[in-house]
This record gives C-alpha cells, structure tokens and sequence, in this order.
C-alpha cells in the first residue's frame, strides 16, 4: 500500500519579492530571481504510523531566474528533537516524495531544483502568529529571520490583506500576506528585507491539498 | 438628519495594472501611473427614501501618477433609466459625498481629483458574473470593457485567486481577481488591455462599509 500521510502547518515565508509578489499571480517575480524560506510547526501530521506533531521544519531556495525555469538550490532544515522514523517522514514529505507528482509546493519546489544540500538536523527556533501576522525564525549558524504587518503608510496602522485561493493552489487555501526579513548562511547564503511574507496553513496529505477550512478563514463570517 | 443610505453593487473594474495591483498592497502602481474604470450594478440600495435598486453606475478616472498624488480627473455616468430623485442620489454616492470623510472608495478616489467632467446618463450596458469573473461592459460612445479570468500559463486553465481584507479596506472585504481590456472614448479617454481586474461587491452606506457576509465570501466555506 503507498504511503499514508499528512501534514499540517502552520508556516511562515518570506520570499525576496516585494509584497505583492507576482508568482502568487502567474506573473513574473520582482526581481526576476526567486528566494525563498519557509519555516513551519507541524500542529497534526503523521507518515504512515509515525506521528508528526510538535515538530518544525524549514524548506530554504535559490533559484537564478524565475521558479518554473529551474535550476533550484534546496536545503531541507529538519527538527533535531525528530526520531530516526520521524526524521526519515519528514525528508521524504519536504523533499516532495511520497505523493501526487506536483500536488503539494514541496513536490512542485522540488521538482524545479537541480541541487539539493544535505539535510540539516538542527534546533530550529519558531514563533508564528498567523492571525497576527509575525514570525521570529532562529536556526543557529543558518538562518534568522523576521515577520510583521505590512504597515499602512497612510496612516500607520497595520495592513490586513490575505489571498485566498478557492482552487487551483498547489500550496494553500488562505494566506495572511505581511513583511519580512531574512538573513542565511552557509550554503544558502541570501538576505533580503521588507519583502513578501506570507503566513498561511499548509494542510496536505499523499494527494495534495486536503481543504478543510482552517482557523485562518473565520474572520470571514464576522 | 444626514442623508440615510444603503449602496450595495456588484461591481467591475479594470484599471491600467498587472493583475498583482501595487495599490492593493500598499505598492506603487505597475506602471507609475492609475487610470481605471470601474461598473456597477446596484442590487440592494436607497437614497433617504430614493429606491436605487436595478440601477448600473459607472466611474472613470485617470491619474497622472499614482492616485495618493493626486490631480486625478473623473468622470461619472448613470443609468439613464434613473428618475430624477436616483440620478442626484447616486451622483451624490459616487461623488463620494453625504458619508463620513474618506469612509469608502468614492470619497477616497473623489477626494485626489481635480478635474472634474460632466456626469453624463446615459444607457450602461453591463453583464457582470463575480464567481465566473466575467464581465462586458458597453456604454456607447464613452466605453467598451470585457473583463474575464486570468489564465494560469503553465496549464491554460482559469486562475483563482482573491483578495480578502478582513480589516481597513475602504473597499471591499473580498474581490475576485481577473483580467480585463477596456477602451475609453471622449473626455478621459484610455485604453488597456490584459490587466488588473477586480470583481466584488461594494456595500456601503453614509458610514463607511457594511460588512453582513456577502454571498460571495461564501466559497471560502466550501
């Protein structure tokens, strides 16, 4: 039988794109050039019989040019507190394997990176808000990273836009859009500030994306 | 007493931005520069007493640069159907007067202008489908608009994606977003073509906007 999972997150990314980031709409990214960090705590999940919650995770890319013309640079960050069986689920599932081809952003990601670093069993340091929008991201000796509210410059208060994608998304249902700022060492050396962060669930299984409505939607109904 | 009034639209815009629209984000414009047009349909709505239900809208602007610099100029048209008590309401809403200082899109965009063209009746022409994001638009001799789905480059299939703002929008609080190609004659002529369109419901009244759950952020439940 193939392999039963899933794996739900709440994540937070921040891409080296200004807010509104065109990938995010079939458009061209900022720059021209795609890097990326997501970082995220598993708040359910399971690989077969191995169990999956409490633990974090980050996925790190570079590519020279835009996501879909490949080329990609991938570190794979896996909890260090994670068993053998846990660590073994959590690489196959961030590495894209063990699914639909392309049904989740993991397997897509993958599948346009041509260079893949060792996988790093380290502490990695998360706090995410989603509803707030913040993130504070340490993983020592790779990566330190930053989320907060875009900032309404017309009246300085904070500014609420989410995306939400009723279908179609290889990734998500429903993302809080906000800034942050990255700084990574080492073999995925990059750094970027103020630039597209988005907070969102990742809730996936084998087949891809599994869209019971997550907490993140129910400011909808007030 | 103030003015007492309800406006709930289904509405479609097309400005001169890629579908990833800075102004939606807090951004500069895609082009350094805003011209749209925007047309509506009046679901529910009353001036004081005025019924405005039935009734399509349009308003057309164009900015030199972006629209906080202001030195936009407008151009307002209803319905022709309208009586006389309807068509002084609804130049009254669109003008962006009788409501709270800056408490919805009118009043904003009303505001940063300063020129300021005839209101013309005429007959609008509009058949707008939010859910589809489909639009046609046809008001002779000032405008001709179609507005339809972004098509995802990597399968040819419909995009989906939407835009919600669950706090401090002055517009709306869920837009669909799509692709349109307009062409305006006469006193604000532009044109444009494949970019930025949104389709949502305006609901407002002399307060600001009203936020009942719209039908149309229903299929964030499903």
């Amino acid at each position: 039988m193939a392999n039963q999972w899933l794996f739900k997150s709440e994540t937070y990314d921040n891409c080296n794109c200004a807010v509104n980031c065109g990938c995010q709409f079939n458009l061209p990214s900022t720059h021209g050039y795609c890097q990326s960090a997501f970082v995220g705590n598993i708040v359910e999940g399971h690989f077969n019989d191995t169990p999956l919650a409490g633990l974090n995770w980050a996925g790190l890319y570079k590519w020279p040019g835009e996501i879909a013309e490949g080329s990609g640079k991938r570190l794979i960050v896996i909890d260090e507190r994670a068993d053998e069986a846990q660590r073994v689920a959590l690489e196959t599932i961030i590495s894209g394997e063990a699914c639909e081809p392309l049904s989740n952003l993991f397997a897509v990601f993958g599948s346009t990176c041509s260079e893949f670093c060792d996988t790093l069993f380290l502490p990695i340091n998360l706090e995410v808000d989603l509803e707030a929008r913040t993130a504070t991201v340490d993983i020592p000796g790779i990566m330190k990273s930053s989320g907060k509210p875009i900032i309404n410059e017309f009246n300085g208060e904070p500014f609420h836009i989410a995306l939400a994608r009723r279908r179609g998304s290889f990734e998500f249902a429903y993302a809080e859009v906000g800034l942050g700022r990255t700084s990574i060492t080492g073999d995925m050396e990059m750094a970027y500030e103020d630039s597209w962060a988005h907070f969102c669930v990742h809730h996936w299984n084998q087949d891809g994306l599994v869209r019971e409505r997550s907490r993140l939607t129910a400011w909808l109904d007030a | 007493m103030p003015d007492q009034w309800e406006f709930m639209s289904h509405t479609y815009d097309n400005c001169n931005c890629s579908v990833s629209c800075g102004c939606q984000f807090n951004e500069p414009t895609t082009h350094g520069n805003c011209q749209f047009a925007y047309v509506g349909t009046i679901v529910k709505g009353h001036f004081n007493n005025t019924p405005l239900a039935g009734l399509n809208w349009a308003l057309l602007c164009k900015f030199p640069d972006e629209i906080a610099d202001g030195n936009g100029k407008r151009q307002i048209v209803i319905d022709e159907r309208a009586d006389d008590a309807q068509r002084i309401a609804l130049a009254t809403i669109i003008s962006g007067e009788a409501c709270e200082p800056l408490s919805n899109h009118f009043s904003v965009f009303g505001s940063l202008c300063t020129e300021f063209f005839e209101t013309l009746y005429l007959p609008i022409e509009l058949e707008v489908n939010l859910e589809r994001r489909t639009a046609k638009v046809d008001i002779q001799g000032v405008i001709k608009s179609a507005g339809r789905p972004i098509v995802n480059v990597f399968n040819g299939e419909p995009f989906h994606i939407a835009i919600a703002r669950p706090t401090g929008s002055f517009e709306f609080s869920y837009g669909e977003i799509g692709q349109g190609t307009t062409t305006v004659t006469g006193d604000l002529a532009m044109a444009f073509e494949d970019s930025w369109a949104l389709f949502c419901v305006h609901h407002y009244n002399q307060d600001g906007l009203i936020r009942s759950g719209s039908k149309h952020t229903d299929r964030i439940d499903a």
